[in-house]
């Protein structure tokens, strides 16, 4: 809601398909020093390495092979950092088949009500804003049942906000932007 | 600048709501890309706390000059093609004030309207002395600056005859993780703008906010033409009982 006396908020608008120029651009092999990449955590960090992946969908099933997708977590000590070997934030973008990847470690908790987890937002051609979701463990039930704001997902939904182990220390989100299955995006 | 720390203002408060009024709809019928990527759901209303995570801290981060002047940052073998221009302005919250030593992000297509991208087939030139991309650290008073070339109009299929109009993309944190901006800016009187679905995805109120100002005391005589254009982040939370 607007409030008087307030500046108007600049309107989003979309990432478009060429946001690698700017946001990624090892990964078009531009000679531009990117800001941050996949790597969240590098093997000096404190913590459990883990390996982060996902493939991003649209409402037909189809991979979206443009999609940004940035990371932010805490650290294994449970801060928002950065730390030694630990920037706390990635960047990824999308390959030919949708899939993004982060190499990270465990994020730790702050709050006894908290479940680990890792902040996703997802923008890219045909997303007017960016989306907000949020990864958790699936073997964290426990922790999962205690966080507000896992649990402020509609119960039928909330399983589109879990990672599934696929081996040991790597794990698989996907996100599906619409239709069957549509990732929770929160209002963020 | 180099020495801001996100707790220089204190501990973070909640964000305020992004002012959906003011921001484009998920499905747009005009936009075609969003018909089966926009979300269909209602977002998930989360509890004000959920907003308190605060943006990556990007401070160690070294920022050139050169980094902010696309005149100068892909050179190979000479002057990039095209008309000059410095784009100027503030990053401000909605209170108004300055957000410093945020790191905002530039990407453009070059002045014949073509991306250094392999996505982008546009038959125009590449520019060998263009690479499109640029950085910039705000000052204290929440400044940036870019010199850099006025992009051109480019084709695109969105449906037919579709052009769109010269435009800057642009993405920038505020101080919380959640209070990112990626927009893209315009140029004032631009005829495409009228056609251009993406532009008009804006509810027209908040329309103008996206285009800059041609600012004759941003101009540098006999090099650049200059056009000042703000962005306005969110600001802190209203209390629990303005929000009721």
């Amino acid at each position: 809601m607007a409030r008087p006396n307030r500046l108007g908020q600049t309107p989003t608008q979309t990432v478009g398909p060429y946001f690698a120029i700017g946001l990624a651009p090892h990964r078009i092999a531009l000679p531009f020093p990117p800001l941050a990449t996949e790597e969240i955590a590098t093997a000096e960090a404190e913590g459990e390495p883990l390996v982060l992946t996902g493939r991003v969908f649209d409402g037909d099933g189809a991979a979206v092979a443009d999609a940004l997708v940035e990371a932010r977590q805490r650290s294994a000590r449970g801060e928002w950092g950065p730390q030694r070997g630990f920037s706390g934030y990635g960047r990824g973008a999308t390959d030919a088949s949708g899939q993004f990847v982060f190499r990270t470690v465990r994020p730790g908790v702050a709050a006894e009500d908290e479940a680990p987890h890792v902040w996703l937002i997802v923008q890219a051609r045909g997303l007017l804003g960016p989306l907000v979701t949020r990864m958790h463990f699936a073997e964290e039930a426990e922790r999962n049942a205690r966080d507000p704001i896992f649990l402020a997902a509609p119960p039928s939904r909330r399983h589109t906000l879990l990672a599934e182990r696929v081996a040991p220390g790597r794990y698989r989100f996907d996100i599906r932007l619409q239709g069957e299955n549509e990732t929770v995006f929160f209002d963020l | 600048m180099s020495d801001f720390r996100s707790t220089d203002l204190g501990p973070l408060a909640p964000l305020a709501a992004r002012d959906r009024a003011a921001n484009p709809a998920w499905i747009d019928a005009g936009y075609r890309s969003t018909l089966k990527r926009g979300p269909r759901e209602p977002l998930v209303p989360v509890p004000p706390t959920a907003s308190l995570v605060p943006a990556p801290d990007l401070s160690a981060v070294v920022v050139t000059e050169m980094d902010a002047d696309l005149t100068r940052n892909g050179r190979v073998n000479g002057e990039p093609v095209g008309e000059r221009i410095i784009v100027s302005g503030r990053v401000l919250d909605e209170e108004g004030r300055p957000v410093a030593g945020t790191i905002v992000e530039l990407w453009q297509a070059n002045a014949a309207g073509r991306y250094r991208h392999p996505v982008d087939d546009h038959d125009a030139p590449l520019d060998p002395n263009f690479l499109g991309v640029g950085r910039c650290r705000t000052d204290a008073a929440g400044r940036y600056r870019f010199v850099t070339i006025r992009p051109g109009a480019y084709p695109w299929r969105n449906h037919p005859n579709a052009w769109r109009p010269a435009h800057l993309h642009f993405a920038l944190f505020g101080r919380h993780f959640a209070d990112r901006l990626v927009t893209q800016m315009y140029f004032p009187g631009d005829p495409l703008l009228a056609y251009d679905p993406i532009y008009r995805s804006v509810p027209e109120p908040a329309r103008d906010r996206l285009v800059a100002r041609f600012d004759l005391g941003l101009t540098e005589e006999g090099y650049a033409l200059g056009y000042a254009f703000d962005f306005v982040l969110r600001g802190p939370a209203a209390t629990p009982w303005e929000t009721a």
